[in-house]
């Protein structure tokens, strides 16, 4: 078996070429919000009218965009669209009184704002680097 | 309760109303008005937000056309926005009159619609997009994404197609003109604007297969 005494020793000489400790420059504070956003809750996962649209374009294509024509595809699609109306109408007036929206099984996201604006946590510290403090700059 | 304190109870801004929540509408129906309230009507206590200059109680009051006016109106020249607007009707009655008087068969006279608030009506009927497009970023890449129009944007688009593409045409034709030829044409399902909603209608043709993509 060869000896490898000497590639470890000569291993040690290229450590200081190479930094030892990683640098990491915080961008944003890690600090946690007391709040969670209440937009998602109104996204529904499911895309809206989507069969509807392509049947009218199939149609306005094959009519060669022209008017007075496909009134039973803009009927359905219109009729599609109220419904979605509808629904985001609900489902807002359900979220402005906080309660769960049907068909998800997510916990409102007004009530979660609620408790956490009840236990806040603390105000994070931060001590300024000597770079950073424009203080020691001024000197 | 002064109307006062519900006007500056926060910061006024410079250019836009801000009432509080609680303010009404006016209404500009004379039968609504001529109706007395009674003593438990909460439109008795509720304050109501003044009346803009234009709105009036008049026969002739038309909410479209003052869109429209207003939508045409530059540097705050809102009475040349009004002339114009006016002319256009003029013009549209011109026209079809024109029509009316070459016509060859009594029923050839009874096809041609003479009232041009009935046609700009249905001319910006004509001219509404069911679909619109809208950028979607994605990955990196943004993509044009067709979704349904809802009702306020597709008149908003309307009448900026009317305002802009006629902006651009020949400069020696008269605006009211301009407008008052679109608006027949539109009636017709044709012209420039007619032409800017089925570019429209194309491009979201050409782009179904993102319609999932809102989400």
């Amino acid at each position: 078996m060869p000896k490898l005494t000497d590639t470890m020793c000569k291993a040690e000489k290229f450590t200081h070429y190479l930094p030892n400790t990683l640098k990491y420059k915080i961008l944003l504070p890690p600090v946690l919000k007391n709040s969670v956003s209440t937009k998602k809750d109104l996204r529904s996962n499911k895309p809206v009218c989507v069969k509807e649209i392509a049947v009218l374009m199939a149609c306005l294509k094959k009519e060669e965009f022209k008017n007075n024509t496909c009134v039973k595809e803009y009927l359905k699609f219109n009729e599609c669209v109220e419904e979605s109306t509808e629904e985001l109408a609900k489902m807002r007036e359900a979220q402005r009184k906080g309660l769960q929206i049907e068909g998800s099984n997510k916990f409102p996201a007004i009530q979660v704002n609620k408790t956490l604006r009840r236990f806040p946590q603390k105000p994070a510290v931060f001590e300024l680097t000597k770079r950073q403090n424009p203080e020691h700059k001024k000197k | 309760m002064h109307p006062q304190s519900f006007l500056f109870s926060s910061v006024t801004q410079v250019r836009h109303r801000r009432y509080d929540p609680r303010f009404r509408e006016p209404s500009l129906d004379t039968a609504e008005l001529a109706e007395p309230l009674s003593d438990d009507d909460e439109r008795k206590y509720n304050p109501i937000k003044a009346a803009k200059n234009y709105e009036t109680t008049s026969v002739f009051y038309d909410p479209l056309l003052e869109k429209l006016i207003n939508m045409l109106m530059y540097n705050g020249n809102k009475a040349a926005a009004r002339e114009i607007v006016e002319g256009m009707l003029e013009e549209i009655k011109m026209i079809q009159v024109k029509k009316y008087n070459h016509a060859g068969s009594k029923q050839e006279q009874e096809a041609i619609e003479c009232n041009p608030y009935l046609i700009f009506q249905q001319a910006l009927e004509n001219l509404k997009p069911a679909l619109m497009i809208i950028p979607v970023r994605k990955g990196g890449t943004v993509y044009q994404v067709p979704m349904s129009c809802p009702p306020k944007r597709q008149q908003f688009k309307v009448f900026k197609w009317l305002v802009d593409l006629n902006r651009d045409r020949e400069r020696k034709i008269r605006m009211s003109k301009k407008l008052a030829m679109d608006v027949v044409d539109a009636f017709h399902h044709e012209g420039k604007c007619m032409k800017k909603k089925i570019e429209l209608l194309k491009l979201c043709e050409a782009n179904r297969a993102f319609a999932h993509y809102r989400w």
